[in-house]
């Protein structure tokens, strides 16, 4: 296994005909939390989603370095497959589609095999107790009628079955209320033990009181402006962006 | 074979368009389905004959049920097809069956019946078949049937006229389960009258013959009357599908949803007609009318007609349609669990069978449904190594 | 209903547009001017060669087209009136003159134009719409120009804006044969025919490649006789990257006998051009507006209808956008109001050719006191359109259940390989939005007045001022009235 999960290098991006990343350096060690913080607009979805593939973003320049692979012109499913994942804000809707069904697929997808049912089936219901959720869930269809809390745990919920290398959860989006903040800490929680990597965007620090950060990075206008760690979002709790945005 | 005009659309537009009305090719020397009619009917259901032209006409005028003249406010031109009971098909659908001997089967519900009552027709080749019936649903009463439409081989031609009339606070779960083979051609009409508060969920699913024609006439003369319908249908190579679909709003505080989930393959075919219509003093009606397609084919034609008609202001109608292929936004999701795009696009397909048919009431046929799909992605994936191959 | 939530009292209230226009009585667009017949030319009421003959003659056409014209009468004789649409049984063509001339012909100034016809046009308010700095003022009187002004700096960039007969006569006579009626052929319906045998006046705009007509160019077309029909061409030529928006107005008095109104729109949108064509349209309420318009687009061209229909008896009006080349693109914004004795039959046609061509179509309905609106539309979408994207939106909105409101919109999608959504939805005037308005001290009327208004804000919003202000006066005019 190569050093570093990830290795981020000059990487510009953005969507037609505007650039919002500006040249940005990330390197995350295996196994480590690293934090992404930012005021809006500053690019951290963005860097998500180009982290993962998304062909709303196109890159014009630099290299995602992925376990030691350069995936950059991997396509999306590819870098799933290779064990890279993506929270989603607003998890799209299937009616008709059991969860459960969807993540047998996606799992067979992955192994090329197909999926043993009994310990597919231990394997939910483990989870289910871990997250303290009704096992039902998986049943009904794919994120349709979901609140949102729902969604986000569904999206944790996934994130630990499917098991990948490298989390990135975006967590943006600070409604969420306290029941959903609970299950996002305790599967992230759980998603450590297990030495997945994390790299967590937010702007708000809720999601990080019970978890051990190793390193913060702060994106400003599409670049990183401060490495550091764990005391950095401390400070930036207490003296907010604005040291980052002057000038 | 000759050639009838079926499915008109509620209100004419251009002709060039080819919405107006459906030509539809029968073969010559069609024949009334036969066997035991009373056989295995479950106490409460009863056969009541089988009618002829004069019977069916008396048994209209026992329940009251006569022609309106359309409540057409001037100016709209031509008047949809005259009759008493209206269908999807239309008139000269009703004419075939007439035209061709066959009586409509009248069945009366009079109790109230838990366990859903399952009809089967297998069809093989060289059948030339008509089936025709009425079911009469007394007041109060509440019932479900399935008609489970199947053959193993060959071609043929099958067509059924369906006619429900639900009384008061009557309440019907109506299944219609196709799954010919490829070469039959297959057509369903369905009339329904809603009496007050009664209530009807229709499901008809259209996974087999190549060419296809389907009619359904809702006709909400109660007042809360409810209807809640839904289409699937999976277009494959050189299949056609034309359907009319109308949802009329005549009593008070009525209230109607369909849905239309499609899947087009190849070079498949699909003309759709679906009609809300909002009569005068339908007030506090809704109507809520929704389809969803999927096209998967370079040369799949879609034609779509969703109409609104509004003769009362007190109303709430709403249309929706979205048409394409696999949406980059759920492709980019499905792609973050690692599903690649012909995986994903076979779990959407599934996906829109399987929201009508998990509500098949029958787990025998739900699994039907299920070998359906898994055979038709056997069969499509070249890769594909499960042992059914 | 949920359109008429959406569009929340508070919106309408900070929309104050409407107020800056004075108030305007009905009678304005009712007057009537008593007409001296020695000053007028009638030809005999029915349709016959001879009368074409003479027609083409009294306008000095070349031969061609008197040739069209005469092709074209054929082929009116040849088809029928159209089985689907509202009924206009109430036409006979027999009796209608179709025909009919002022006097005074072209005139260089507004000084020279005579004072009952200058009357009529200082109702509507023209002199004053042009003093806000309009480009062109081509006012047709009945069936022909009769004042025509282009403003110097317009002409000065080489944009021509003049009245069909001198385009046809001229030296533009080349490049009007090789477009007129080509977009709208006579085979296409009866009503085409008979404009393609008949048809007299209309605007010719050419636009050179590059240049951008910053201010509107406007015609105002006014059908003024008994029993006249009026079949003005417009033929507008924008030339590649060229940018113009015009502004076609209608009004008409009041008449008891049938009218007809079978003009005819062709607009020829060229690479990167964009033309923005905009009509409000009041023709009196025993009008038959039988129009045809399309627009056709050349590569990466945008085509965008703003269409306000408020007058005639019975109305068949779906302008048709061709996207023939890559990347273009085309708009319909639409308001269609039927009141009392009115049959609305209006919406939009696409046909999506070209690779990438994305179209847009929005309309609001609106029916009151017995009147009937129906919104008609056809997207069509052809294999080789790849990539192309199209969006169908129609509200109908009901103020009473003795009118009626339909929705008629067909779609012929024949790729894969594109995006189509449509949504419509049918109500009425939401009680609690009323309520609230009411609370806040506003009357009823006016309350329900603003939620129309409101309804149709889509398209005022569309427009320059003076013509959003007086569809909002239309608007609240209709309301008053019945």
């Amino acid at each position: 296994m190569a050093d570093n999960i990830l290795k981020i290098q000059g990487l510009h991006a953005g969507i037609e005909g505007e650039e919002i990343l500006h040249g940005l350096d990330l390197e995350i060690a295996a196994g480590e939390t690293h934090v992404l913080m930012g005021p809006n607009g500053a690019g951290k979805s963005t860097l998500g989603n180009v982290i993962m593939g998304s062909p709303v973003y196109n890159v014009s320049a630099g290299s995602v370095i992925f376990d030691g692979e350069d995936i950059t012109k991997d396509s999306v499913d590819v870098r799933a497959k290779k064990g890279l994942f993506l929270s989603f804000q607003n998890p799209l809707e299937v009616p008709g589609l059991s969860m459960e069904a969807f993540l047998r697929n996606a799992i067979r997808e992955r192994t090329g095999k197909p999926v043993k049912v009994f310990a597919f089936k231990k394997k939910i219901e483990e989870t289910c107790r871990l997250l303290d959720m009704d096992p039902s869930y998986v049943e009904r269809d794919l994120n349709v009628g979901f609140s949102g809390g729902e969604k986000k745990k569904a999206e944790i919920f996934q994130l630990l079955i499917l098991e990948p290398k490298l989390a990135i959860l975006d967590e943006t989006d600070s409604g969420l209320d306290v029941d959903a903040v609970r299950t996002v800490s305790k599967g992230v929680d759980i998603f450590k033990q297990n030495g997945g990597s994390l790299l967590i965007i937010t702007h708000s620090t809720r999601i990080l009181d019970a978890l051990k950060v190793d390193k913060t990075h702060v994106l400003v206008n599409g670049k990183i402006v401060k490495h550091g760690d764990s005391s950095l979002v401390d400070e930036i709790n207490t003296g907010g962006f604005a040291k980052y945005t002057e000038g | 074979m000759s050639e009838i005009r079926v499915n008109p659309l509620s209100v004419l537009t251009w002709n060039k368009l080819n919405f107006n009305y459906a030509k539809m090719s029968v073969d010559e020397g069609l024949k009334a389905e036969d066997g035991p009619r009373e056989n295995n009917l479950p106490g409460g259901v009863s056969f009541k004959g089988a009618l002829d032209e004069a019977a069916y006409r008396n048994w209209l005028a026992e329940n009251g049920i006569e022609y309106v003249s359309e409540a057409v406010v001037a100016g709209k031109f031509p008047m949809p097809d005259e009759q008493a009971f209206p269908t999807g098909m239309g008139a000269e659908a009703d004419k075939l069956f007439l035209d061709n001997n066959v009586p409509a089967i009248l069945y009366e519900v009079t109790e109230s019946i838990e366990r859903p009552l399952r009809f089967d027709y297998s069809y093989g080749d060289g059948d030339k078949v008509l089936e025709n019936m009425i079911i009469h649903v007394r007041r109060g009463c509440s019932f479900t049937l399935i008609l489970n439409i199947s053959g193993e081989t060959g071609s043929g031609c099958v067509g059924h006229s369906l006619k429900l009339y639900l009384e008061e606070d009557a309440k019907c779960t109506l299944v219609r389960l196709q799954m010919l083979p490829k070469s039959f051609m297959y057509f369903e009409d369905c009339g329904a009258r809603l009496e007050n508060r009664a209530e009807l969920k229709y499901i008809s699913l259209q996974l087999g013959s190549a060419k296809t024609y389907l009619g359904a006439f809702f006709d909400q003369w109660g007042y809360a009357s409810k209807l809640w319908s839904g289409l699937g249908y999976i277009g494959l190579k050189d299949h056609f599908l034309d359907h009319n679909y109308v949802d009329c709003f005549r009593g008070k505080k009525t209230v109607g949803v369909m849905r239309f989930n499609g899947v087009l393959m190849e070079n498949a075919v699909k003309v759709s007609r679906e009609t809300l219509d909002f009569r005068q003093y339908c007030t506090g009606a809704d109507g809520d009318e929704e389809e969803d397609l999927l096209v998967l084919g370079e040369d799949c034609v879609n034609k779509a007609n969703p109409l609104i008609l509004g003769e009362e202001e007190d109303v709430s109608g709403r249309h929706a349609v979205s048409v394409g292929r696999l949406s980059q936004d759920m492709l980019f999701y499905m792609q973050t669990r690692g599903i690649d795009e012909i995986k994903a696009q076979e779990l959407m397909v599934r996906s829109r069978v399987m929201q009508l048919a998990s509500q098949i009431p029958d787990d025998e046929l739900k699994k039907n449904v299920e070998r359906y799909l898994d055979r038709l992605y056997c069969d499509r994936v070249a890769e594909c190594t499960a042992p059914c191959k | 209903m949920a359109e008429a939530r959406k569009d929340s009292p508070i919106d309408l209230a900070e929309d104050n547009r409407g107020e800056l226009l004075a108030d305007v009585e009905r009678g304005l667009y009712d007057f009537k001017d008593e007409e001296r017949d020695e000053d007028f030319y009638k030809v005999d009421e029915g349709l016959t060669e001879d009368i074409v003959r003479r027609i083409s003659e009294e306008k000095h056409d070349p031969d061609w087209m008197l040739d069209f014209r005469l092709k074209s009468l054929k082929i009116y004789n040849e088809l029928e009136i159209p089985d689907w649409g509202p009924p206009i049984d109430g036409l006979d063509m027999q009796h209608i003159v179709t025909y009919v001339k002022p006097k005074t012909g072209m005139k260089a100034s507004w000084d020279e134009v005579p004072e009952d016809i200058k009357n009529a046009f200082e109702k509507l308010g023209i002199p004053q719409a042009e003093r806000e700095a309009l480009a062109g003022v081509g006012a047709q009187y009945d069936s022909e120009l009769v004042y025509h002004n282009v403003r110097k700096d317009v002409e000065a960039q080489g944009v021509v804006y003049t009245d069909m007969e001198s385009a046809l006569t001229g030296e533009y006579e080349e490049m009007v044969r090789s477009h007129f009626m080509k977009l709208v052929p006579p085979t296409d319906h009866k009503f085409a025919a008979l404009h393609g045998a008949v048809w007299s006046g209309g605007s010719f705009v050419y636009a050179p490649p590059g240049t951008k007509v910053e201010i509107p160019l406007q015609s105002y077309f006014r059908l003024n006789a008994p029993g006249a029909g009026q079949f003005e061409h417009t033929l507008i030529i924008i030339d590649e990257g060229a940018d113009v928006h015009f502004i076609e107005g209608c009004s008409a008095p009041k008449y008891n006998v049938a009218n007809l109104h079978a003009g005819c729109v062709e607009l020829f949108v060229g690479k990167n051009a964009h033309l923005r064509y905009s009509t409000i349209e009041n023709w009196s309420k025993n009008m038959y507006n039988l129009n045809t318009k399309r627009a056709i687009c050349e590569e990466g061209g945008t085509i965008e209808w703003i269409s306000g229909s408020f007058g005639s008896h019975v109305s068949y009006l779906y302008p048709t956008s061709v996207l023939k080349g890559d990347h273009s693109h085309g708009e319909f914004t639409g308001v269609t109001f039927a009141g009392k004795g009115q049959n609305l039959d209006t919406g939009a046609k696409m046909i999506h050719i070209g690779k990438n061509t994305s179209s847009f179509i929005d309309t609001k309905s609106i029916c009151k006191s017995g009147g009937i609106s129906t919104y008609r539309s056809s997207v069509e979408i052809r294999k080789q359109a790849e990539g192309s994207k199209a969006s169908i939106n129609c509200g109908s909105l009901m103020l009473d259940s003795e009118s009626r409101s339909d929705t008629v919109p067909a779609m012929d999608i024949r790729t894969d390989k594109a995006d189509v959504g449509h949504e419509a939805k049918i109500g009425r005037i939401s009680d609690e939005a009323v309520f609230y308005m009411m609370s806040r001290g506003v009357s009823e009327a006016e309350a329900r007045a603003m939620i129309v208004s409101g309804f149709a804000n889509p398209v005022s919003k569309e427009l320059p001022l003076e013509y959003a202000a007086e569809m909002n006066n239309l608007i609240k005019l209709e309301m008053e009235m019945g």
